[in-house]
């Protein structure tokens, strides 16, 4: 069994790897039981290796071995922070987790003048460009003025402390708003393509490397035979469903 | 008209079945044609890179998983390859649980082709989870302080590529691979504070709000999600190659005309629905 | 000090540690005294000190003559201990999670009702990856590895990017359904990702492939037109979105770093 499982590992991954994305895929066509399945099993992965991880490579080499095996007694202390964030789930002292959650926000919140500074001062500083120097062409000034005129319209759009009651601020935030919209149109085009490449991904996976597998299996008559019967059990299923949903509709019309 | 009406109720499952038709023709012929239009912020990464003096590592820090591996991990496979051919050594920084074995499994791969070994070339550092912020910033003071040990819990002190790293003088350089926004910790915490350069590797998604940073100096690069990565194999002379990349880039054009003709023709049958409910209501329109 | 710190070793060790232990949990069992209208205050005493750290490591010079010798700046030093210790402390929080889903999956096993299963296959599943993990670290043989192979390669990592893929359909049914153009801003907006659809992709450049690669007319070939719009309008478009959103994070900070913030979470009753 050993022996089966090593020689034929690559393969066991593949055919696991295409059983999940068709498990799936089939909530395209329609919530099913098999979706609901396999998502659960994908929450129970997740979590299970999350916890598996977070030992092995974070809590091991980092707390365990150095309190442990490198004698620095004072680690366990930091298992006595991690404990607040159990308290959670006491209803009488969860705002012992309030402690330990307040620690973290405020260590973050602490660091806003480094972000801030290194960040948006550079962004400042080259928002700064000059319409004329040496090197550049009429196009470049053309562009520095578009640059300017886009920046301090959108910009003028966010002013939301005070009414836009002056003509030119209105008219400015009017035309900042417009070329915002350049801005999103940029977002949403990249985000088309990021969510296309993903399913790329994924057909990828099926067509060059789960592919081969069912070219090498399909030699097999065992495989066919079990294919036939698949396709026959999945249009019985479709064909049992819809009647099932055919026969729900007319009850509820007969109400 | 009536062929418009029909058409804006089609069912969904067929729009499904129709992409799914239009990528899988690139993907199964494979084409290795590359793109040849190379974007500056690409050109400009790769001269980054490749400009890292030979005694400074690259870190590449890849905040990446499964789920977004058909954009990241291409772009991790190209620096990986561009780095071994240059001797430049590198370490692997993995903040996903997921992507920690991913990344490690893509270096094993790309060291064996490349006859590079694991300690003495690149070394992953394991997942590292937490505040980032807070591991960047120690990091930067005292490297062997954060990290102790790699992947496989081998001493940093005893490998050849981080035996010698104290702190950010010994980095060269950062390569952000990531779909979320961190690159603003690196920016704030280790980048712009030591002067070190930053190549950003986005997914397609975060890269359009990352061209005031490339304008700014702060990112020094960028590989716009696969398109970038596939770019980025043309200029390390793999433009005749059979890559995932260069067939995701043409999949894509399939798939970015269609979805364009998509939203043409729903807006074509919307506005002729509309034309046609203002004309059967007497001219007027209503709401 | 350095003599109490250690490192020790042998029962010296284990007496330390259990010492620890104790006195934290002593130090937590005194937590549960504090009175009602103590707890807020410790709260935002400590969210503010913690604040401090990271504030004043920037805002102080890195060397001055009102620093300790070296007359460096200590807050520097402890950098590296603060981001290892972030990242333990941080660690031991992911069995929350954890903890959640057992007791839903837990309870849905126990009354057995509809759908049940799903929640024992989520108990399967979270054993088999845990012991696959945990005994292809400690075994000699060959099997654990293999099947923490099979689960980790074949299933999870396949459900993590399906799940993540089903987005791209639900875009292809909203481009066809929802994307409607009833302004002319939203036309700006579609032309403008239209374009840049078009200019990222290889198929961009072969549209425009007739016009000339140099000169006056090379401005309207697609990829040039959508790269321009990128590196001109969009990065101006975006850095004030930036700037926005900067004054926006910096006022929020500071609202939680001294405490001033209100909603559910920050008004609850401790």
């Amino acid at each position: 069994m050993v022996e089966w499982l090593a020689k034929n590992t690559t393969t066991i991954t593949i055919w696991a790897g295409a059983l999940s994305t068709f498990a799936i895929y089939s909530v395209l066509y329609a919530e099913n039981r098999f979706y609901r399945l396999f998502e659960h099993i994908f929450i129970g992965l997740s979590a299970g290796y999350g916890v598996y991880i977070t030992w092995s490579e974070v809590l091991r080499p980092k707390w365990w071995q150095p309190m442990v095996v490198g004698g620095k007694w004072y680690w366990a202390f930091a298992a006595v922070l991690g404990s607040m964030f159990y308290f959670m789930y006491s209803k009488k002292d969860a705002w012992i987790s309030r402690v330990i959650f307040g620690l973290f926000m405020g260590l973050a919140a602490g660091g806003m003048f480094r972000e801030f500074y290194e960040i948006y001062f550079p962004q400042m500083g080259a928002s700064m460009k000059p319409l004329m120097a040496n090197g550049m062409t009429i196009w470049d000034s053309v562009n520095v003025v578009i640059f300017y005129v886009i920046l301090f319209a959108s910009m003028s759009y966010f002013f939301f402390s005070f009414e836009h009651k002056n003509v030119a601020l209105a008219k400015s935030a009017a035309a900042g708003r417009w070329f915002l919209m350049i801005g999103f149109g940029a977002i949403f085009g990249a985000t088309v393509m990021g969510r296309m490449t993903l399913f790329i991904g994924r057909f990828n996976f099926l067509i060059n490397d789960w592919g081969p597998q069912v070219a090498i299996a399909w030699k097999s008559i065992w495989f066919k035979s079990f294919v036939a019967l698949l396709f026959l059990a999945a249009v019985m299923l479709i064909l049992i469903f819809k009647s099932h949903r055919k026969r729900k509709v007319s009850t509820l019309d007969g109400k | 008209m009536g062929i418009l009406a029909r058409l804006q109720n089609i069912d969904r499952r067929i729009l499904y079945l129709l992409i799914a038709l239009v990528i899988a023709a690139p993907l199964l012929q494979r084409p290795r044609r590359h793109p040849h239009i190379i974007f500056s912020e690409v050109r400009n990464a790769y001269k980054t890179l490749d400009t890292v003096p030979k005694d400074k590592i690259v870190i590449l820090s890849a905040v990446w998983g499964p789920g977004t591996r058909a954009e990241n991990e291409p772009q991790t496979e190209a620096l990986m390859r561009h780095l071994f051919m240059r001797g430049t050594k590198f370490v692997v920084l993995s903040w996903d649980p997921l992507g920690s074995d991913l990344t490690y499994d893509d270096g094993l791969r790309i060291q064996r082709e490349m006859g590079k070994q694991y300690g003495r070339d690149w070394v992953h550092l394991g997942y590292n989870p937490g505040p980032m912020y807070t591991v960047i910033s120690g990091m930067a003071k005292g490297f062997h302080q954060v990290f102790k040990r790699d992947k496989l819990g081998t001493p940093l002190t005893k490998l050849p590529v981080t035996m010698g790293v104290k702190d950010y003088r010994q980095i060269g350089a950062v390569a952000e691979i990531t779909p979320s926004g961190t690159v603003w910790t690196w920016i704030a915490y280790f980048n712009t504070p030591y002067n070190k350069p930053l190549v950003y590797c986005p997914t397609a998604v975060m890269a359009a709000e990352a061209y005031p940073f490339l304008d700014s100096g702060q990112i020094s690069g960028m590989l716009n999600g696969v398109i970038g990565a596939a770019q980025y194999e043309t200029l390390l002379g793999m433009e005749d190659k059979r890559t995932y990349a260069a067939a995701a880039s043409w999949a894509l054009s399939s798939a970015h005309i269609f979805i364009i003709l998509l939203i043409i023709l729903g807006n074509l049958g919307y506005a002729f629905m509309k034309r046609k409910g203002t004309r059967e209501q007497g001219g007027r329109r209503i709401g | 000090m350095a003599k109490i710190l250690g490192p020790h070793h042998g029962w010296i060790l284990a007496a330390y540690i259990v010492g620890a232990m104790v006195s934290g949990a002593i130090f937590l069992a005194l937590l549960t005294t504090v009175p009602p209208r103590y707890r807020k205050p410790i709260v935002m005493v400590l969210t503010f000190l913690a604040g401090l750290f990271y504030s004043l490591e920037f805002l102080l010079p890195p060397e001055a003559w009102f620093f300790v010798k070296p007359n460096r700046n200590p807050l520097t030093d402890w950098r590296p201990f603060v981001g290892t210790l972030t990242q333990i402390v941080w660690s031991f929080a992911l069995l929350l999670g954890v903890w959640n889903l057992f007791q839903i999956h837990g309870k849905a096993v126990v009354k057995r009702g509809p759908g049940w299963y799903n929640s024992a296959a989520f108990f399967v599943a979270f054993a088999a990856i845990v012991f696959a993990g945990f005994a292809k670290d400690m075994s000699r043989s060959t099997a654990p590895a293999q099947l923490y192979t099979i689960l980790f390669k074949g299933f999870l990592t396949s459900l993590d990017a399906t799940m993540f893929s089903l987005i791209a359909f639900y875009i292809v049914s909203a481009a066809y359904r929802a994307f409607r153009v009833r302004s002319l801003e939203a036309a700006l907006m579609m032309s403008a990702a239209g374009i840049i659809m078009l200019a990222l992709v290889p198929v961009g450049a072969v549209v425009t492939n007739w016009l000339p690669n140099t000169g006056f007319l090379s401005i309207f070939r697609l990829e040039k037109i959508g790269y321009w719009l990128l590196i001109g309008p969009n990065m101006a478009a975006q850095r004030a979105i930036a700037f926005g959103v900067a004054v926006g994070g910096l006022a929020m900070s500071l609202r939680i770093w001294l405490s001033l913030e209100r909603g559910s979470f920050f008004d609850r009753q401790l």
